[in-house]
């Protein structure tokens, strides 16, 4: 069964161009103490380009148009503009942008892991300093219901994903448009 | 007549200024008394080109008392600690490490380079002028709260207060010193204790 469901989570990888969905989010402090609850709605268009939306605790809008990062803080009117490469500390799921098979980024294993989801951890080629590893697991039809990821730090972010896959998704989803009146800092590239 | 509950529309009075000014003391001496008071808030900080944005929750126990935590933005996780307790100033930094001081405005810019204005934020985030330093400027809303003060080089300026009170704390606080080019914005998500 693991090289089938290690065909789905190849699949994932190479056969997802978009996906559009909400999610739930925790971040476990090194003690395993829950100390972030989040949700929000995720849209994402491979390759580079994704839409991350907190709704909950702080109002966030993360885009990352496939050459920058928007990180638009509604609570501070503030908008900071950062390179693509440094997404990952903003948006777990911008380590998933990439069309290619998992091989080429990660060294992938298979794991143990609960929810009736067939789990892998993948650990990148190329250290990251803004995660160790990641986990995902797959559910029987090929949809990525969760992903783990382990930063530095020793801490833990869960996300579980309701998402549709290869769904149309508009192009200005994943066009940020400064608002009114908010603090810009950083340039586009 | 009687009114049906419909609030009659809000005319910007001009309120003549000795009566700003009654109210702004009596707002000094109301928010005075209470030294005992905690803020959960949300700090940008730009010093040049560089930007900050972190976490504050502050536990004021009195006057000369207080717990800052500082946590990461998204995560909320615990990034620095700095007190003041009987013994002196105590932070502990994001790289594990602890360092004393007497002054916390000097320690801070041993440790990050930057001179943040910690005891004038004692009072100035309140809405108060600290009694430590000379008052260049102040100017005050119509219910004699400021809405921008001048004070031992930093501009402070207000908006967005909580209610329609004399005593209200404001939500939006942005310090700027042009000297050195810092800009910091405060946004107070909770108060307790004012």
């Amino acid at each position: 069964a693991t090289s089938e469901a290690r065909a789905r989570l190849n699949n994932f990888f190479t056969g997802v161009s978009s996906l559009e969905g909400s999610f739930t989010q925790q971040v476990y402090s090194k003690k395993g103490k829950v100390i972030q609850n989040s949700t929000g709605l995720i849209s994402m268009s491979r390759p580079g380009k994704f839409r991350w939306v907190y709704k909950t605790p702080d109002p966030q809008v993360i885009v990352g148009d496939g050459k920058n990062i928007w990180v638009y803080d509604e609570d501070l009117e503030q908008v900071t503009i950062k390179p693509m490469t440094q997404a990952m500390s903003s948006a777990p799921i911008a380590i998933l942008t990439r069309k290619q098979s998992p091989d080429a980024q990660f060294v992938v294993q298979p794991i143990k892991g609960g929810g009736g989801l067939d789990w892998f951890q993948l650990t990148p080629r190329k250290q990251s300093k803004d995660f160790r590893y990641i986990e995902i697991g797959i559910d029987k039809n090929g949809g990525m219901r969760q992903m783990v990821m382990h930063d530095q730090l020793g801490q833990k972010t869960v996300v579980q994903l309701n998402a549709r896959v290869n769904v149309p998704i508009s192009g200005s989803t994943f066009y940020f448009k400064i608002p009114q009146g908010v603090d810009v800092i950083g340039k586009a590239i | 007549c009687t009114q049906y509950g419909t609030q009659p529309p809000q005319v910007k009075s001009v309120v003549n200024p000795t009566v700003k000014q009654s109210s702004w003391e009596q707002r000094q001496a109301y928010l005075a008394r209470r030294q005992n008071w905690s803020l959960g808030s949300k700090i940008s900080l730009r010093y040049g080109d560089e930007n900050y944005i972190f976490g504050l929750s502050w536990a004021q126990q009195n006057a000369s008392q207080y717990t800052m935590q500082i946590t990461h933005p998204l995560t909320g996780a615990l990034v620095a600690k700095l007190s003041r307790q009987s013994g002196g100033v105590t932070l502990l930094a994001d790289n594990g490490r602890t360092y004393r001081d007497t002054d916390e405005e000097r320690l801070l810019q041993n440790q990050s380079g930057v001179r943040i204005p910690v005891k004038g934020m004692q009072y100035w985030v309140r809405g108060m002028t600290s009694p430590e330093y000379k008052v260049d400027q102040l100017i005050l809303d119509n219910l004699g709260r400021p809405e921008t003060l001048y004070q031992a080089g930093w501009k402070v300026s207000y908006s967005n207060y909580t209610n329609n009170s004399t005593q209200a704390m404001p939500r939006r606080v942005v310090l700027t010193r042009s000297k050195d080019k810092l800009y910091i914005k405060l946004i107070a998500k909770t108060w307790q204790g004012v």
